[in-house]
């Protein structure tokens, strides 16, 4: 196969915001100057022609079982990927891209380091190429997820932590750009009270604000979602500004997560999460998540998709309910405590008694899912995978891994468990942004010995 | 199956002495200044003598390290006991590490890495950790 070079445009991803952000300021100033335009124009082009220099030097080629990646204008690079161990194809296109028929493309591979993954432009026709010489045909029938299901996703998902992650940056970069402090204008404004006039409303606003940036940014990610589906490969495409589209193999899964968080429990829904060993860290997907509806459908989904079960005799919770609950009906005693600060300061009465029945209500519904925990505990074998489930925080978790997508085993007593006979295992995949699953409670040699027996040699 | 030696506990005494000694002489000095450092020495000499007298020796006897057909068991911990269980296939690099106060002692540190998982044992005779190295790594793995 013939070497495919960059895109044209290419050039605009040598263009860092970081130059801009860095030019603008020193650019005011050299204005000011008598042969500052002329400067700051040269300075520019330089700046611009270096890029398409940049881009023109970046192709890639399908060279037997490798994947070539050539890169790089005075130092220049040569990669070499086995196909055969390509993690993800994830492309991307903004409206622009689209106009001019170019997608963004990421080639993750199973190595967890960024440097050995892959970033180029290329034309749409160039990209079909590709996929089809890696093995990653498209599938032309695909399942489309309805907007309410991608919605109700989404809400669960959201949080305002990632709010905070999607929008500081952002304001703090355009501030910067436009030599304006946004984050000071705030503070005056709150600290004169002329936003919101306590400090517990200040919270509540800004956390509402950053769930609302978070939902909306994820909601935009994945809406208009479509799953397709062959033997070997798995294509989600989904968002719509920009549109992504990440192909994986099945066999690169590290990780099947069933979820089940609180505003979707109380749909009766679950959310499927594949996650991929290379942890995209280059930009790519490292997995993807797939709402789910009823109860009922997520077991075909699995069995048709995955080749998975859920096992019929499982290793369960040996403790009984208190076990599970006896820290929240702790926490649950000592609620009320902000009360007594109420009593104190007058002023704050009403924050405080809010807080407290925030607390309340977040207990109380911890409680109940810890009461339903002995029944979701669960450690077992499903063919060549491992089945875990349990309960963390407010969401139920189920994993199944492949044996050799599967992390280090930890198993854990405490000095009730020593006299009880039970242990709490820690299993996670080989995934980095996987969290672990915690199974308690459960019996300590029957635990041990299912350890040892899943990384016996076949 | 592996356990660690007299020599382990004495290097841990070693450093356990470098590290509280100047700690408790730095409060018992400042006694001299205010009555708080007093407590202070006193519950600094407290967890010495309870680390060097108790517990130490305890994890010695508890820590574990066990090798079975593609597997790895390491089991240690004294009140609060961890065992993790891990693929020995699955190894990706192994080292062996010694200072001067290891190497005065014949012993040697090792430490491997797989997939999110990496472990450091304690101190081990130089033997017992070249031939846990080979069934870890085997022959050529690089050595720090």
């Amino acid at each position: 196969m013939r070497e495919i070079k960059a895109h044209p445009l290419g050039f605009f991803m040598f263009l860092s915001p970081v130059w801009l952000i860095t030019i603008v300021p020193f650019a005011r100033r050299l204005l000011s100057f008598r042969y500052g335009t002329i400067f700051l124009a040269g300075f520019v082009a330089a700046l611009v022609l270096l890029s398409v220099l940049r881009a023109r030097a970046v192709s890639i080629a399908v060279l037997g079982d490798m994947l070539v990646f050539k890169k790089g204008l005075l130092f220049k690079s040569e990669e070499f990927l086995p196909i055969s161990s390509l993690a993800s194809i994830t492309s991307r296109q903004n409206p622009i891209l689209s106009l001019c028929r170019a997608e963004v493309i990421n080639i993750e591979s199973e190595a967890e380091n960024a440097a050995k993954s892959i970033k180029i432009l290329l034309r749409r026709r160039d990209f079909e190429r590709i996929l089809e010489q890696l093995n990653f045909q498209r599938e032309k029938k695909s399942i489309r997820m309805g907007a309410g299901r991608i919605t109700l996703m989404t809400a669960a998902i959201s949080s305002a932590a990632v709010g905070v992650f999607v929008l500081v940056p952002t304001a703090n970069r355009i501030g910067r750009l436009l030599d304006f402090s946004l984050a000071g204008r705030v503070l005056t404004s709150v600290r004169s009270g002329a936003l919101f006039s306590s400090a517990f409303a200040v919270l509540l606003a800004l956390f509402l604000f950053f769930y609302a940036v978070s939902f909306v940014f994820l909601l935009i990610r994945n809406i208009s979602m479509r799953i397709g589906l062959s033997n070997e490969t798995i294509y989600i495409a989904a968002g719509v500004f920009p549109r992504r589209k990440c192909f994986f193999k099945k066999r690169m899964i590290a990780g099947i997560f069933i979820e089940q968080r609180p505003l979707i429990r109380f749909s009766r829904r679950y959310i499927i999460r594949v996650t991929l060993p290379s942890g995209g860290k280059s930009g790519g997907e490292s997995g993807v998540v797939v709402p789910i509806a009823k109860k009922g459908e997520v077991a075909p989904f699995l069995k048709n998709i995955f080749g998975v079960a859920r096992p019929e005799s499982v290793i369960g919770a040996k403790a009984g309910r208190f076990r599970f609950v006896r820290w929240r009906l702790l926490l649950l005693c000592f609620a009320p405590t902000p009360l007594l600060f109420a009593v104190q300061f007058p002023a704050y009465a009403e924050a405080l008694c809010l807080l407290v029945l925030f607390l309340a209500v977040s207990l109380i519904y911890g409680l109940s899912i810890g009461f339903l925990a002995p029944k979701i505990t669960a450690l077992s074998r499903s063919g060549d995978h491992l089945f875990a489930a349990g309960v963390k925080g407010f969401t139920v978790r189920e994993l199944f891994c492949r044996r050799e997508r599967a992390g280090a085993f930890k198993l854990r007593r405490y000095p009730a468990d020593i006299r009880a006979g039970s242990c709490i295992l820690a299993v996670k995949s080989c995934c980095k942004n996987d969290g672990t699953i915690k199974v308690k409670y459960i019996d300590y040699s029957a635990a041990r010995e299912y350890c040892r027996a899943f990384w016996k040699n076949q | 199956m592996f356990r660690l030696t007299e020599k382990t506990l004495i290097i841990w005494r070693i450093r356990l002495f470098a590290v509280f000694c100047p700690l408790i002489l730095a409060a018992a000095y400042l006694c001299l200044y205010s009555f708080l450092f007093l407590a202070a020495a006193g519950i600094l000499l407290a967890a010495f003598l309870f680390l060097l007298c108790f517990y130490l020796p305890r994890y010695m006897a508890e820590y574990k390290i066990e090798h079975g057909e593609g597997y790895i068991h390491i089991s240690s911990g004294v009140f609060i006991k961890t065992e993790r269980i891990l693929s020995s296939d699955r190894i990706i690099s192994v080292s062996l590490r010694g200072g001067p106060l290891l190497r005065l002692l014949s012993c040697r540190s090792l430490c491997f890495f797989s997939v999110r998982f990496r472990c450091f044992l304690p101190p081990l005779p130089k033997e017992t950790a070249e031939k846990l190295k080979n069934l870890l790594g085997g022959d050529g793995v690089a050595r720090d």
